[in-house]
Parts: C-alpha cells; structure tokens; sequence
C-alpha cells in the first residue's frame, strides 16, 4: 500500500520539557518532590474520561515512584497512563508500578506522553474549576493537588510566550 | 594516483551513462506514481450521528479529512478534534469545499447519540460516523487504519489506533496525511512527498494539495 509516511519513525518518547520554558505558580512541595503546573482539559459532553497533568521534580539523589492518584471524588477510578505513538499509532498503557521519577531529575506529565487517567468521570470537567487529588509517592509520602481545568489548546506556559 | 587520461577516458563516461540511467529511471517511477493513488474502491454502509446514510459515493463530489478516534480516549482524540476545529476556523469559506469526519474505533461505546453530542463541543462541520463494526472494518481497511482493542482490568478496554488525518480527493483517492507534531500542530504530508509542504501553514498547505 502506499502509506509511506515522511516521519514514519517517530517515535514519541520525550518527558524531559514541555515545547517551551515553563511558568506557573502553583508549587507543592513533599519531601524532596516538588510539583507545578497542575492541570487537565475540559471535556466534551459525554466523556467518560479526562487526562491529568503537571510537572514532577525529584531533588533527591535517590528515585521516587509516583505510585497512585487517590482521594478523587469526580472519577471512579484514577491509573498512571503512559502514551506512546509509534508509526502514528497511539498507544496507551497503565503503568502498573507507577511512574518513576528519577533522582535529580524532573518529569513532565504532558499531552503525548504520560498522564494521570481519570476514568468513568461523574461530571464533566469544567472550565476554571478546581479537581483535587492526592498524589502518592513511595518516598516522599502524599500531597494533594488542585488540577485546574483549561481550555484545550492551553500550554503551561502559553500567556509568556506566545511567540516563540 | 589517477592520471588524466584514464580519468576522461573511462570514470566520466560511466559517470555520464549513470546519470543518464538514473534519470530515466526516476522519470518512470514518478509518471508510474502520479496514477497510483490508492482509491477507496470498496462499498461500506454506514451512518452519521444525524441518521444519514454514509458510503462510498459520499466520498466523491468533494475532497474529504477523516479522522479515527473514540469518545473514552482522553488525550489525543479531543486534541486531535480540537486542531481540526482551529483549521476548520482558520480555512473559513475554504472550509465548506471540505467534509470533515470523525469515524468512531469504538462502536460499542459510540453511539449515535452520545458521538454527536460529543462532537457538538467541537467545529460543528465534524460529522461523527458509526455503524456495524464489519462495515466500519471495510473502511479501516480501505484507508489503512490500524486498529486494536486492548484489554484492560474491570473488563475496561482503551484502543490502539492511528492518529493521521486521512485526506482523500473529490475522486475518494488517498492524496495525503496530516500527523501530529508535539499534540500541538498539524503537518500536511502529499502522499509522494512530491509536494515539500512548508511546517507552520497547515491552511495553506491544505489548499494547495486540495487544490481548492
């Protein structure tokens, strides 16, 4: 068949940055993890599921593992989803051990790569409202954040730099 | 070292010949190419989420974008719908030369009912199809579409599938792709890459292949 595609290859693997530099004030900070820019979109009418994202920093030497998102009241349920693309086909899979935050390093949750899947929504999520959940990770213990509902097309840090 | 002689005499002579057999080769494989198109030649009933009957001869009159996706897909199928909304707005009269369509991978899930109202929070020119899965695979088929169900716990299910924006002339024949970059922009690929489409214009670039 004639489906060649130009970047038939790309492989979409890259949780090191967002396209841009990052801005925002929400900050939370456990033991040696600090988190910001806490978000998910708004859902159409009819969607049983939503995406979480936000940015990880681990400023410890030694790994944590962002084991589980609990205490969410809009959902039935809450994984740690990785997305993969490969050859354009979108891949999505939970990740059963949770999701490894590196020591020293820091891990963008982001559209096309990992994300917190909020499944079996009991309301849509709605622009400018606040959607708590409570982050749990091996080492650091638990925080709860506050993911903020944005229009799609937002970017964290979109307002700074509109041109780039 | 190689003298003179032998450099004119033997090495630019080959050299010539080679060239000349390379082009004429290359002139084939593109004259071949340009009436290749892969066409959707198959005969497939399905419906839209308004109740109209959606085959093979909807494909013909005017050139249309299709995209594969499911309502129960939290990240690049809204994302997807929202960029094809930004060039639906950004073609303008352009828009209306166009159909745009939304295949559901996920009939079990999608129904009419809720895919319209999904789709009711995006440009309203995206029209949702479903039907039987046997008709819907007819049309994966013929616009290589890679689908699979995955299972998950809790008899809960997600989909592989591709992602391109399939983009087919008023002749139904698959004249090129859109693929994501980053989530966050679109890039128009002619299906021979004969047309070297310049990133940042998706409008345009969809124009020209379309020659609208």
């Amino acid at each position: 068949m004639v489906f060649n595609f130009a970047v038939a290859s790309d492989k979409h693997h890259e949780h090191k940055k967002y396209d841009h530099e990052y801005h925002h004030n929400d900050k939370y900070k456990i033991g040696s993890i600090e988190i910001e820019g806490v978000y998910t979109f708004i859902t159409p009418p009819n969607a049983k599921v939503a995406a979480g994202y936000m940015k990880i920093e681990n400023e410890a030497r030694k790994a944590d593992t962002l084991l589980s998102v609990t205490n969410v009241s809009f959902a039935e349920k809450v994984e740690i989803h990785e997305m993969i693309m490969e050859n354009q086909v979108m891949k999505m899979r939970p990740l059963l051990d949770g999701l490894n935050i590196p020591g020293d390093e820091e891990i963008y949750l982001k559209p096309s790569g990992f994300h917190i899947m909020f499944i079996g929504l009991k309301e849509p999520i709605a622009k400018g409202k606040m959607y708590k959940g409570t982050l749990n990770f091996k080492n650091a213990g638990s925080i709860t954040v506050n993911f903020k509902a944005v229009d799609r097309g937002y970017h964290p840090d979109k307002d700074h730099h509109k041109h780039h | 070292m190689l003298s003179k002689k032998i450099l004119l005499r033997r090495i630019l002579p080959a050299l010539f010949i080679t060239s000349i057999v390379l082009t004429v080769i290359a002139f084939f494989a593109l004259q071949k190419s340009s009436h290749n198109l892969d066409r959707v030649d198959v005969n497939f009933s399905l419906e839209t989420v308004n109740g109209d009957q959606f085959n093979q001869d909807k494909l013909l009159k005017k050139p249309s974008i299709i995209f594969f996706g499911f309502t129960h897909c939290p990240d690049v199928c809204p994302s997807s719908l929202q960029l094809l909304s930004n060039l639906i707005q950004d073609l303008g009269d352009d828009a209306s030369k166009i159909n745009f369509y939304f295949v559901t991978v996920d009939p079990d899930r999608d129904t009419k009912k809720i895919l319209k109202e999904y789709l009711g929070y995006f440009d309203k020119k995206i029209i949702g199809i479903t039907g039987d899965k046997a008709e819907l695979n007819k049309l994966y088929g013929a616009l290589n579409i890679y689908i699979k169900r995955i299972n998950l716990d809790n008899n809960n299910y997600t989909i592989d599938h591709t992602t391109s924006f399939i983009i087919l002339n008023n002749n139904a024949e698959i004249i090129g792709t859109m693929i994501h970059e980053g989530f966050s922009k679109l890039l128009v690929i002619d299906n021979f890459g004969k047309i070297q489409f310049p990133k940042e214009e998706v409008k345009k670039n969809i124009i020209r292949l379309l020659q609208l």
